[in-house]
């Protein structure tokens, strides 16, 4: 009876999940979804003219990986996006600072911050590809706004949770202002500062490439769209796998970061 | 009279001198407290009781420097007290550990502010961390600990500080009532030990008349000091002691002070609301 079954399976997996380390479990689930992958295109499930199988991917990886295109490609997505992250962060953090120092114009303002979330900042591409031109700037441009609402939001929420107490602290032991905000207020805000930042990395890499996909003249965006208008499934499906390592570099380099200042986490 | 009688604050006592503070909000001036004078003579302890929103911890804040009064001073050894001052360190009701240091790094935060060299100020934290009783959790976190641990905590950054006067605003307020009362003896403990003026502040009669060599109780607004009653019990205050007619005598005298102040000022809060 399948009732029973699936509690037979229950039984015998959840043990063994959780026997294994974490990693070990991680590597199954993508060895899972390549696995699935397989079969779907081997199976005729899905064309492979419309999805390559992932072992001709793998085939071609080394091949795109030798050629300077790919790197200078890559070069110019991250580039773009982290100068569009260093705004973002700069700007957003310190906007957000004043503005919770000035809670008469941050209350006029609320509104068009909150709204500014929902606009979907892309739509103002075309009329800087007008202003600035077909190059990094109209991109640069659209990152650094999509991601410069995430930074200032969660630095306004970070620095109005600050615990009166210890602002307090910080006045009773006679902190200069820099004391104060070195050994008492940054780390306090720090938990809700950090996932901010790297949330606005995600929006400004997210921003590029999906703006380089429409007009530009270089990045691994831009790449991608070409050699998916050429019918070339195979190099975009591996352009597409080294986006997603990418991005995924990052964000495991941001973790460690983390864990390296938020010394509560050691 | 001696001349140390006739100018107390000449040896470390500190003089609070016809202090009056007043707000203004929307155009309508407000006396939070109208006249208060007193002096916590070196080495004794002090509370402030009253009813709440009396301006205990306004006063409090007077004295440590934090809030300017209106009119008159708070001085010591002749100084006035005008700005936070590192050897009037502050105990806070809520929890004020930084969650991300040790123990030891917490207790040795006003000393590193105050740029005590990092060996010294490991030294100092761990000797006192044995007085407020938590050697052996130097390397803990504060979330480690319970919440009348991370008030022990506080306690000993304020005392590494060597404090010409410790200022406590309710710092068991947070607590559960078994909690308190076992952390309130082990700041008696703690008191008898170092012998440091303090000024507490509380709503709790028993947990007054327990620690202090004196109480001061305040009036409703605007705040006046009413009475000032003076805690003859012997030291230390053991069981037998906190347990006797005399203790709870003191207990009775200071309801009597404070009851129709705290029954006023409950009337006038309901009327406000209504």
């Amino acid at each position: 009876m399948s009732v029973l079954d699936l509690g037979g399976i229950r039984m015998s997996i959840r043990p063994a999940l959780g026997r294994m380390p974490a990693w070990a479990t991680r590597v199954v689930v993508v060895a899972a979804l390549l696995t699935a992958w397989h079969l779907a295109v081997a199976g005729g499930l899905v064309s492979s003219l419309t999805v390559p199988a992932p072992l001709d991917c793998l085939r071609r990886l080394p091949g795109i990986l030798g050629t300077a295109a790919f790197w200078s490609d890559a070069a110019r997505s991250l580039r773009t996006t982290v100068e569009a992250f260093a705004a973002a962060a700069a700007i957003g953090v310190l906007a957000g600072a004043l503005l919770t120092r000035l809670p008469v114009v941050a209350r006029i303002l609320e509104p068009y911050i909150v709204g500014a979330y929902a606009v979907p900042v892309v739509v103002f591409y075309p009329t800087f590809l007008v202003v600035f031109g077909l190059g990094t700037a109209p991109i640069v441009l659209t990152a650094f706004l999509m991601a410069v609402v995430p930074v200032l939001m969660t630095t306004m929420v970070a620095l109005s949770e600050l615990r009166p107490t210890h602002r307090k602290l910080a006045r009773s032991l006679a902190c200069t202002r820099w004391q104060a905000f070195r050994s008492i207020l940054l780390p306090s805000a720090l938990p809700l500062l950090l996932p901010g930042l790297k949330l606005g990395f995600v929006y400004a890499m997210a921003a590029t490439v999906g703006v380089e996909f429409i007009v530009a003249d270089a990045g691994l965006g831009f790449r991608i769209g070409e050699l998916y208008r050429n019918f070339e499934t195979v190099d975009m499906y591996v352009h597409i796998l080294a986006m997603i390592a990418v991005a995924a570099g990052f964000n495991s380099l941001f973790n460690l970061l983390e864990r390296v200042i938020r010394k509560d986490l050691a | 009279m001696t001349a140390w009688d006739r100018d107390p604050a000449a040896r470390g006592d500190v003089v609070v001198d016809e202090v009056r503070m007043t707000y203004v909000s929307e155009g309508r001036t407000t006396v939070a407290i109208e006249n208060a004078s007193g002096t916590v003579r070196k080495g004794r302890f002090v509370s402030i009781i009253g009813p709440s929103g009396c301006g205990k911890s306004t006063l409090l804040d007077i004295v440590a420097g934090l809030t300017r009064p209106t009119s008159g001073q708070v001085r010591i050894g002749g100084e006035s007290v005008t700005s936070p001052r590192r050897d009037f360190p502050m105990v806070f009701q809520d929890d004020s550990t930084l969650h991300w240091r040790t123990v030891l790094d917490n207790v040795a935060l006003g000393l590193e502010i105050a740029g005590v060299p990092k060996a010294e100020r490991r030294a100092r934290a761990r000797d006192i961390l044995g007085v407020v009783g938590l050697r052996g959790f130097e390397h803990h976190r504060p979330r480690q600990l319970s919440g009348g641990m991370r008030q022990r905590v506080a306690i000993a950054r304020a005392l590494v500080m060597e404090p010409a006067m410790l200022l406590m605003d309710e710092p068991f307020g947070a607590l559960d009532q078994q909690t308190r009362t076992l952390v309130g003896i082990e700041l008696l403990r703690i008191w008898e030990e170092t012998r440091t003026s303090v000024l507490f502040v509380t709503h709790d009669i028993r947990e007054a008349v327990t620690l202090s060599d004196e109480v001061w109780v305040m009036s409703r607004r605007p705040s006046t000091i009413l009475d000032v009653v003076h805690v003859d019990l012997p030291r230390p205050r053991d069981t037998d002691v906190l347990r006797s007619a005399q203790f709870e005598g003191y207990v009775g005298v200071l309801w009597d002070l404070i009851q129709a102040e705290v029954a006023s000022a409950m009337r006038e809060q309901e009327r406000a609301a209504s």
